[in-house]
């Protein structure tokens, strides 16, 4: 039972992306991009969560999101920074 | 240590105990912010490691104390010792505070999308804040975030400039209640007005990403040590392990630019520390090679460590895994300088250098 509402969830979160993946290609500005991509990054994190319990080791998915939030968190920085600075770190 | 040695040189006369470094306020001062930030961050790996036995707690607190000397100067810039003790239960209970308004404008965002006219007024609003202390004014920036409806923009001097997305976002931040939240939580320190004067005016710029990482990076750290002492029971290990160290340092370099970074991370310790995984690394395969096994036939140091073959594996594992570790964050952190100087290698000593890198450096604080 809670089973498959994790999967449904995660596969709910997977059509999600899509939107978000489509304003990430197409979207007229650099800004657009980095807002999709950082919406596709926090919904691939809950999705990492919610493997970890389909496949029962918790513990170990939490770890890789994590990481996977950081790397997020430093890309959008990075990415901010760069284009502030337009194109110097 | 240097200013204070000499402080004690040109006043001989006066009691030592004055200006012996151990009884002076600011050492006292120093020490309690070690132990705190220990607690906080062994609090943290025992959150993550889910091994309590002796030997994994050691490192633990190994690692703790190790990161709490590099970095518990990051934690306590605009708060001191005393007033966390007081500030951190209180934030603690503010949290379900702020969750609960998070849930009502969700439920407010929630009927905005499907309402069947558009009801959206989108709208930049300036809001002048009385706090003036940099965590109190950060928290309150990330807690309008937080709350759907309202993102902060800028912040400058005491003036939030906050997009909402209808009246009744804007109003409810403007009724000044998750202000007044806040400053009941930083109540000490809140108005400090001296203090945390020359604290806006060091980090004007980007207080809210400076403060945020500056939090964090003591955290990355302990995490990037968590993943490479557990090497061997989950994901990751030396090279992933070094990597979020890197990434800690990659961190400060965005948030307080390339020069600031690098006087305190020199290139010539990353090139030391670098060498030292690698000697490390070297060094453990050529003793099993010594002791009459195969490159890293970590058996045969069971000789020296007499703690049968399997726990001998896993030590030189261990070993191995901790000098990997090392060589892959300075290898990082030396890779990301090449690109971010752009080649440059500006010699200390030559004043000229100097000058370039301080123009290239202003030009990195904005």
């Amino acid at each position: 039972m809670m089973e498959n509402f994790f999967l449904g969830a995660s596969l709910f979160l997977c059509l999600l992306v899509l939107p978000c993946l489509y304003r990430a290609i197409v979207g007229p500005t650099i800004i657009d991009r980095m807002v999709a991509i950082g919406a596709i990054g926090t919904k691939t994190l809950v999705i990492l969560v919610l493997m970890g319990f389909l496949y029962e080791r918790v513990a170990m998915f939490i770890d890789i999101s994590i990481v996977y939030a950081l790397l997020n968190f430093i890309s959008t920085l990075a990415a901010a920074r760069y284009f502030e600075m337009k194109g110097d770190i | 240590m240097d200013k204070k040695s000499t402080t004690y040189r040109t006043y001989p006369y006066t009691p030592l105990t004055a200006y012996h470094p151990i009884f002076s306020q600011r050492r006292i001062e120093q020490v309690r912010h070690l132990l705190l930030a220990f607690v906080l961050l062994f609090l943290f790996w025992l959150l993550l490691s889910g091994h309590y036995d002796l030997f994994h707690v050691s490192i633990g607190i190994f690692c703790c104390m190790l990161i709490s000397y590099t970095s518990s100067d990051f934690l306590f810039l605009h708060i001191g010792a005393d007033d966390t003790h007081l500030i951190l239960p209180r934030l603690i209970m503010y949290l379900p505070w702020l969750f609960y308004q998070i849930m009502l404008s969700n439920l407010h965002l929630v009927k905005l999308v499907f309402s069947p006219i558009s009801r959206l007024n989108p709208r930049i609003i300036p809001y002048q804040t009385k706090l003036t202390n940099g965590l109190a004014l950060v928290t309150f920036a990330n807690s309008i975030t937080l709350t759907p409806g309202t993102i902060t923009i800028e912040l400058e001097e005491n003036t939030f400039y906050v997009h909402a997305i209808d009246s009744k976002a804007a109003n409810d931040l403007l009724t000044g209640d998750m202000e007044n939240h806040i400053e009941k939580v930083f109540l000490p320190i809140a108005h400090l007005k001296e203090r945390s004067k020359t604290m806006l005016a060091a980090e004007a710029n980007n207080l809210i990403v400076k403060t945020v990482i500056r939090l964090f990076t003591p955290f990355i750290q302990i995490y990037g040590l968590y993943v490479i002492a557990h090497g061997h029971y989950s994901p990751g290990g030396g090279f992933q392990g070094g990597v979020i160290l890197a990434a800690s340092v990659i961190l400060l370099v965005l948030a307080f630019g390339l020069h600031k970074t690098m006087t305190k991370f020199t290139e010539k310790l990353t090139v030391m520390l670098c060498s030292t995984g690698v000697l490390i690394y070297g060094g453990i395969g050529l003793l099993c090679l010594l002791l009459g096994g195969n490159f890293l036939d970590y058996q045969k140091l069971d000789i020296f460590l007499k703690v049968g073959a399997p726990e001998a594996r896993s030590l030189g594992i261990l070993g191995i895994e901790i000098g990997i570790g090392i060589a892959v964050m300075a290898c990082m952190i030396s890779i990301f300088y090449d690109i971010a100087t752009g080649g440059d290698f500006p010699e200390q000593d030559d004043p000229s250098a100097n000058d370039v890198v301080d123009n290239n450096s202003s030009g990195d604080e904005r």
